[in-house]
């Protein structure tokens, strides 16, 4: 049965080697001889301690690509021209989904053809070699970053390899990226990538876990987003793990922005073992972005702006070529280089913000009211708890895929642009709570003249690429998508 | 990797849904559902009416296409790719539809390579592959559904309304 407790050597030894033989670069796994290599690390690249000793916020994008050099020299790119202070290591949706043979056609596609056969770099195919040469490589300490339900093959892998960080969580990595991906196996397997993060740190490597904050990238209410966050935290400190960074992303109201990062802070060290070092990560808007660049650059400006307020210990800053997906190293480190000067600007400013600590209030109190609910309905334990919450809708994600979650509550934002839920569901708040976001939702509908309608929903969530930040009804075309629309319809 | 939506009767119509929204290459498959959602409710002002478009969600394989375009007798089959896989995905998809004996109008839309691509030799690639319409990621529903209409010409008879 599933519980929230630790792997026991033993077990962690078993599924050790059941997983190094999945692949055959898994054989070339040996813990000790992965120690000894850490061990030669300079203090450089000890991601953990890079991160928590800064003293401002630590700027990483995401990049990956499919061979070993064209990928050194997109982090040297993003690290010098860039002036990223942490690197990352974006992994292929192949490997993603453990289809290992796969992402090996893609990346002999890439190899001799030079084209962009995968969406990123398949770690596991480049084996525990190819990943150190990668860390050897670059100065800066590198990280990790995926979507993968089943990370235990990669984590081994990678972890071998030299990684001190790696993205995910059993949630983050299941609800919002998956269809019938069980919950429950997806917590053990996990549960096996912590245990092993653990085993690192008690040999004094200590492995930097970040649940994925974002979610479904869409409105996600900071609430939700932090409750997952702390049970994704606790699974892991459960196992071992002693870093970890906690995320959020940016959904564009600087006033709930700066009080949501601050709950994440506040909530994850009282909520968390004191044995636990916790950092907290901002997402620069992980929904959709305006076609235009100069637009695009708008948005991750507010986001460095947010970031120079609320002061998270690290940001993932997006490029100006979002819209159009991955974007060139050149536009992945002008993304950098903006959210840098948007920080140091205006981090020197003491600016005062209203309503901040009622926001604050209001996140932390529905956060820990959706807790409460998983610990109940886990009898105390978080683990089996998270499972029957997200079936019983007591806990649930917007637009989530999986059939893991009822995936039935909707957002809206308020009159003031901030996120506010919009359709409850089964989600397990408490009536003052929904009284609460009902009023500020109530509030908008009188200004726009339209009742609280599903129609906020869908314009909400148009609104960021639209050129908004709030989906009003009727609002006058400005030129946001101005130029060809490039679709089928208008070539015949 | 795909998303998928079809038509039972009498419009018999395999709809898959296509982008709207790019998320990057960290968004493998996260935001489908924010799109299926959108249609749900969207769709009404088309005239298309919703019982008969139901979505297969996320990570829907060539097979599953096939065989839900062959259960529900489909006129056309959407598919939308948002994470610059989709050449890779699709290798194949027409002859698989051929041997579920579908005959249907086949659309494919979304983020369909990896990088800051020219759009033109994106279509052509897929043209190749046979699919009767290309999209790129700035396409609106509405730009879809009324190519449907020109395709299939019996939508346009169905104006029932409902409301979501």
């Amino acid at each position: 049965m599933l519980r929230d407790e630790r792997i026991p050597a033993d077990e962690l030894q078993r599924i050790d080697e059941e997983i190094r033989g999945n692949w055959p670069t898994g054989e070339a796994i040996d813990f000790e001889e992965a120690i000894a290599f850490h061990e030669s690390l300079p203090d450089g690249k000890r991601f953990a301690d890079v991160l928590e000793d800064a003293d401002r916020p630590l700027l990483q994008p995401r990049a990956g690509v499919a061979t070993l050099d064209e990928q050194i020299s997109l982090l040297e790119h993003l690290q010098d021209d860039g002036g990223a202070d942490l690197l990352p290591t974006t992994i292929d949706s192949y490997t993603r989904d453990n289809a290992y043979e796969k992402a090996k056609t893609g990346l002999e596609e890439a190899r001799d053809t030079g084209k962009a056969a995968l969406n990123g770099f398949p770690a596991v195919n480049h084996g525990v070699e190819g990943c150190r040469d990668l860390i050897r490589a670059l100065d800066a300490p590198i990280e990790v970053r995926h979507g993968t339900p089943d990370a235990r093959l990669l984590a081994a892998v990678t972890f071998a390899g030299g990684f001190q960080s790696f993205e995910g969580g059993p949630i983050s990595y299941n609800i919002p990226y998956c269809k019938d991906d069980d919950l429950e196996e997806t917590i053990e397997h996990w549960q096996y990538v912590d245990r092993l993060a653990g085993a690192y740190t008690e040999r004094g490597i200590r492995i930097n876990r970040e649940p994925f904050g974002p979610l479904t990238g869409t409105l996600v209410p900071p609430s939700i987003a932090i409750a997952v966050m702390l049970v994704e935290g606790k699974l892991a400190a459960t196992q071992g793990v002693r870093s970890l960074t906690l995320g959020y992303g940016q959904v564009g109201n600087l006033v709930q922005d700066v009080a949501a990062l601050r709950a994440l802070r506040n909530l994850g060290n009282e909520y968390l073992d004191d044995a636990v070092e916790v950092t907290t990560v901002f997402h620069e808007w992980m929904g959709g972005f305006p076609p235009d660049e100069a637009r695009a650059n708008g948005v991750i400006g507010l986001g460095g702006t947010t970031a120079a307020v609320a002061e998270p210990d690290k940001v993932i800053t997006k490029s100006p070529q979002e819209f159009r997906g991955v974007p060139t190293k050149e536009a992945n480190a002008a993304g950098l280089r903006t959210t840098r000067q948007m920080i140091d600007m205006v981090r020197e400013q003491q600016i005062v913000l209203g309503g901040i600590d009622e926001e604050q209030e209001l996140i932390e109190r529905t956060a820990m009211e959706l807790i409460d609910t998983v610990e109940a309905h886990g009898d105390g334990d978080v683990a089996s708890g998270v499972v029957d919450a997200f079936a019983s809708g007591a806990l649930d994600v917007p637009f989530a895929p999986s059939d893991a979650a009822e995936g039935a509550v909707l957002p809206a934002r308020d009159d003031d642009g901030r996120v506010r839920i919009f359709e409850f569901a089964d989600l397990n708040v408490s009536d003052d709570v929904r009284e609460i976001h009902e009023n500020f939702l109530d509030e908008r509908a009188r200004t726009e003249g339209r009742d609280r309608s599903f129609a906020m929903v869908a314009d909400d969530v148009d609104a960021i690429s639209d050129g908004k930040l709030i989906g009003r009804p009727d609002a006058p075309d400005d030129g946001a998508n101005a130029g060809d629309s490039g679709g089928e319809s208008s070539a015949d | 990797m795909y998303k998928e939506y079809y038509h039972d009767r009498p419009l018999s119509l395999t709809i898959v849904h296509r982008t709207l929204w790019v998320h990057g290459r960290d968004s493998h498959s996260r935001c489908h559902r924010v799109r299926r959602t959108r249609r749900r409710y969207h769709h009404p002002r088309t005239g298309i009416r919703r019982r008969r478009v139901r979505g297969l969600g996320v990570q829907t394989s060539q097979e599953e296409f096939a065989e839900a375009a062959k259960t529900h007798d489909s006129d056309a089959v959407l598919v939308s790719s948002l994470y610059g896989h989709a050449e890779q995905d699709c290798q194949g998809f027409q002859e698989t539809l051929a041997e579920h004996d579908v005959d249907a109008v086949t659309y494919i839309g979304g983020n369909l390579a990896v990088g800051q691509n020219d759009f033109a030799e994106i279509r052509e690639t897929f043209q190749n592959m046979g699919f009767d319409r290309v999209f790129d990621s700035e396409t609106s529903p509405e730009e879809a559904i009324r190519a449907l209409e020109r395709d299939c010409k019996t939508a346009e008879r169905d104006t029932e309304r409902i409301t979501a």
